[in-house]
């Protein structure tokens, strides 16, 4: 795994965690690694798993049983939102991009459709 | 404070190696030591361990002074080979189960199964590189609330390297702080809270990992190369 | 702790002594076994070389034994080892004393293997009795048992100081930033002459207060037992001697180690 350092590696770690969890790496209702082996498979500090993870429980994606660690959330509804919001973000960085270069909107869709 | 350097000085004849130092490190931190060789790591690192005494100044482990207390908390493990090599395996186990209170006998036992060490080999049959992993694995098979670690992947590839992180990460005691030297600082930069820079026996720069990789938008190995360049 | 830490120099130690009391004991039973054919003349010649290499190896075994216990001192405590023995949460204090304790314990063992394996090559029916006779004619009057008894005491007090003078010179000579095992050697030499001086003083002081006596050494008439008093000051003077390495040794280790 390669964290570039433009920003905290905290960000990008729950970047990748929720990728995870919205691809079905870890399903819902699924207990996720403990911080110490989720520290030793991305090889970063511990704290910076802890702040990684608080981050997807301010998302609500993941949350915490007292003694058992955390989970994937249970409420689907949670992950679809995540997911179209990324979605959206996505399209929109896409658009603006192809729009500075010179693209109108038909032609984007026909890109598109061109290129499947 | 864990760990507390104040105004530590040492010289070797004429020669400065410790100049004025001055360290505190919190519990719970993976604190990585960073400097070129002979910049005074190895040096301070002893100092701690008592190893050397110290012209001046003070080093306080857990506010006691360096002693049988602090050596009950510090587990060490030295840049080179300090065990006998003409024992076998299970009496040098036997050793660090009847000195450390914190040993935990069958996590050694399970660490070096995974590496397809015996009981009753001996550790002159081993290769320099084995013999370091048996040694790794009795640092880190103690409960300890400071692991300090001299060049834990010093002159070893790239595999060993995972291996050693790894196992570090895999059996610190949880609260516990790793105080690290090294100067391969991109295979470790990552795991780090805080770094300390150390040169010609002074610390340059101590802070947070994080924070010093946000205010430069640079890699802690970056950073590093451009404060000490020849 | 000075439990624990005996355990394992104590184990360390016959490490290298059992070869030695191998040879000690093979030669001994070896001899005794050669002297029964000892009518045939090859064999003779070969008994008399082992007898020779035997009185080697006994004189050497006290040597050896001496320098096996430095060996290990400056291996444990100052060498790479150092690095784990200076760690354990165990007191300098207890550390050099299992070291003066080693000394003491395996040159008994290494005295009791001697006795043994000569008693095995040598040993005949009224050996006790023939020894005990020649002893008692040259020990002029004194009690015997008090006379081996004093040899015993003095061997192993004069013994001690001498391993204690070299753990003190190891431990300045190693608590130098650099040419630690140089300094060692200088140190030794100067407790070693530093030593033979103070004999001296002692000589000519006893010698001031009682003048008569190197007279009496040459009078037929002196005793064995003035003899035995005068040793017994410098018995108490080498003691002391010791007691003050001791304390060198354990000031340099503890405030002035300084690892490589």
């Amino acid at each position: 795994m390669k964290f570039n350092n433009e920003s905290p590696i905290y960000l990008q770690l729950s970047h990748v965690l929720a990728l995870d969890i919205v691809n079905g790496k870890y399903k819902i209702g699924d207990r996720l690694p403990s911080v110490r082996e989720l520290s030793v498979i991305f090889k970063v500090n511990p704290n910076t798993v802890q702040k990684a993870l608080g981050e997807l429980e301010n998302l609500n994606l993941i949350y915490t049983e007292r003694t058992n660690g955390k989970f994937v959330t249970k409420d689907k509804k949670v992950i679809d939102d995540f997911l179209e919001g990324l979605a959206k973000e996505k399209t929109k960085l896409y658009v603006s991009d192809m729009k500075s270069l010179g693209f109108n909107k038909k032609e984007i869709v026909k890109m598109i459709e061109r290129d499947e | 404070m864990l760990l507390e350097c104040k105004n530590v000085c040492k010289s070797y004849g004429n020669k400065e190696v410790l100049k004025n130092i001055n360290l505190s490190l919190p519990a719970g931190k993976i604190v990585g030591l960073l400097g070129k060789n002979g910049s005074g790591k190895t040096t301070l690192i002893k100092a701690i361990n008592g190893l050397l005494s110290i012209d001046s100044g003070e080093i306080l482990i857990d506010g006691k002074e360096v002693g049988v207390e602090s050596k009950k908390i510090i587990s060490y493990l030295p840049e080179r080979n300090y065990l006998n090599v003409h024992e076998k395996v299970k009496d040098i186990i036997d050793y660090f189960n009847d000195f450390y209170e914190d040993f935990d006998k069958d996590k050694v036992y399970k660490l070096l199964n995974n590496l397809d060490i015996q009981a009753e080999d001996k550790l002159t049959t081993m290769s320099k590189g084995m013999r370091e992993k048996v040694q790794l694995s009795l640092v880190m098979s103690r409960k300890a609330r400071l692991y300090i670690l001299d060049e834990p992947m010093g002159g070893v590839d790239p595999a060993t390297r995972d291996y050693i992180l790894d196992t570090i990460l895999n059996n610190f005691d949880d609260g516990a702080t790793i105080l690290m030297s090294t100067h391969l600082i991109s295979d470790i930069e990552r795991v780090l809270d805080e770094v300390v820079f150390i040169d010609n026996g002074q610390i340059t720069r101590c802070e947070s990992a994080e924070k010093l990789r946000e205010e430069t938008g640079k890699s802690i190995d970056e950073v590093f190369r451009e404060d000490f360049k020849c | 702790m000075l439990g624990k830490v005996l355990k394992y120099d104590i184990k360390v130690l016959s490490r290298y002594l059992i070869p030695l009391y191998a040879v000690l004991l093979g030669l001994g039973l070896m001899i005794r076994l050669l002297s029964f054919f000892e009518k045939v003349s090859i064999i003779n010649i070969i008994l008399g070389i082992m007898i020779v290499a035997f009185i080697f190896a006994v004189t050497f075994s006290f040597i050896l034994n001496g320098i096996f216990v430095i060996k290990y001192y400056l291996e444990n405590l100052y060498k790479d080892q150092g690095y784990l023995t200076h760690t354990l949460p165990v007191k300098k204090g207890t550390l050099l004393l299992s070291k003066v304790l080693v000394a003491l314990i395996t040159i008994i063992m290494t005295f009791v293997i001697i006795i043994i394996s000569v008693l095995i090559a040598f040993y005949t029916n009224g050996l006790f009795g023939d020894v005990f006779k020649v002893l008692g004619q040259s020990l002029a009057g004194m009690e015997i048992y008090k006379f081996i008894l004093f040899m015993l005491v003095y061997g192993l007090i004069g013994y001690l100081t001498t391993i204690l003078m070299v753990f003190a010179s190891i431990s300045i000579g190693f608590s130098k930033s650099s040419n630690k095992l140089v300094n060692s050697v200088v140190w030794a030499l100067i407790f070693y002459f530093g030593m033979e001086f103070l004999y001296m003083g002692v000589l000519g002081i006893v010698m001031g207060i009682n003048p008569s006596f190197i007279a009496n050494l040459d009078n037929n008439t002196f005793m064995m037992a003035d003899l035995l008093n005068f040793f017994m000051i410098f018995m108490v003077f080498t003691a002391c001697i010791g007691g003050v390495y001791y304390y060198i040794s354990y000031r340099f280790m503890n405030k002035k180690l300084n690892l490589e």
